[in-house]
């Protein structure tokens, strides 16, 4: 009777990792917003979100990078980004509601910790603005 | 000695006499801690009034009154313990109408706005802020519903104010 509980707990010490973090990919976005009169540019227009408010307070806005990144075991993937930023990203656990993702937004002189859950194809979006103009890091992760 | 939360949410709001609103305009330009302070209040004040000045236009004022009942704002202190508590769940367990003195807005450092509905539902789901740290900038969070409010998207809005580490707020360490 007992080695049969050590078979099981040794069978769900491995079968309960595997069920809170499974492989997945993030594609984030970098895009520089402004208050200009440059619009938004084409690939960019079929993000809705960033035609609603808030986001649609910007009226320029331009890809700057596009990155993906793979999430595997709650293991982090760090990417450096075209502004010279670079953001860290990993899988922070499961819920009924989604997978929650911890990313790390290091910039200069600050670094931004933010824990986000979403669904399998939702967007969500971080926005630092400084003065007149922003960067919105938009993620999407499967 | 620097100026209080209090004062400087009342002199952003003009609410000082004419007398204090003088003192603490002196005191700024001797302060440059208050003087960032204030400058994050004022740009808090004013990207709050933008969006919601956006999303007025944006939406029919019959459909804002009915949202209205609906809507939410959360206020939370940035901090370990707050951003344990938000991470545990209780994120959502403190709601207050989103129209919030704009006084309000610049006292927090976290504050939870639940937009009006978009144009056009969210296809794919919902995503949502469950916590953010920040160095020393202020922080917005949206919760953008989609018209049939059964999908939103979350987004994070920083206010850079170019203090970063020097303002004397590191970040707090995860706790795991």
């Amino acid at each position: 009777m007992r080695a049969r509980i050590l078979a099981v707990l040794a069978f769900l010490s491995v079968l309960v990792p595997a069920a809170a973090f499974a492989d997945g990919t993030c594609k984030v976005v970098l895009i520089r917003a402004s208050h200009g009169t440059g619009g938004i540019e084409a690939r960019l227009q079929k993000i809705r979100p960033l035609a609603q408010p808030p986001l649609s307070l910007f009226r320029e806005m331009r890809l700057l990078d596009e990155k993906e990144m793979s999430l595997s075991g709650g293991n982090a993937s760090t990417v450096r980004l075209s502004n010279g930023w670079s953001l860290r990203l990993r899988e922070a656990g499961r819920s009924p509601e989604g997978t929650s993702y911890a990313a790390e937004v290091h910039r200069p002189g600050s670094t931004d910790r933010i824990r986000f859950t979403a669904a399998p194809g939702a967007p969500f979006f971080t926005v630092i603005q400084r003065g007149q103009e922003a960067f919105i890091l938009g993620f999407t992760c499967q | 000695m620097h100026l209080s939360r209090k004062i400087l949410n009342q002199l952003i709001d003009a609410e000082l006499s004419a007398g204090d609103e003088r003192e603490a305009q002196g005191h700024l330009r001797s302060c440059k801690d208050c003087e960032g302070a204030h400058q994050v209040g004022l740009a808090m004040q004013g990207l709050t009034r933008e969006a919601l000045l956006a999303v007025a236009a944006d939406v029919s004022f019959e459909k804002m009154q009915a949202e209205i009942a609906t809507a939410i704002a959360v206020e939370r202190p940035l901090g370990w313990g707050d951003r344990f508590k938000v991470w545990m769940g209780e994120f959502f367990q403190y709601r207050r109408p989103v129209w919030v003195p704009a006084g309000a807005l610049a006292a927090v450092a976290v504050i939870v706005i639940a937009m009006f509905p978009g144009t056009e539902a969210q296809a794919m789901g919902s995503s949502r802020v469950l916590s953010v740290a920040t160095s020393a900038d202020p922080a917005v969070v949206f919760d953008v519903q989609s018209d049939d409010g059964t999908t939103s998207t979350g987004i994070v809005w920083i206010t850079d104010s170019g203090d970063g580490e020097a303002a004397g707020r590191p970040v707090e360490g995860e706790g795991g």
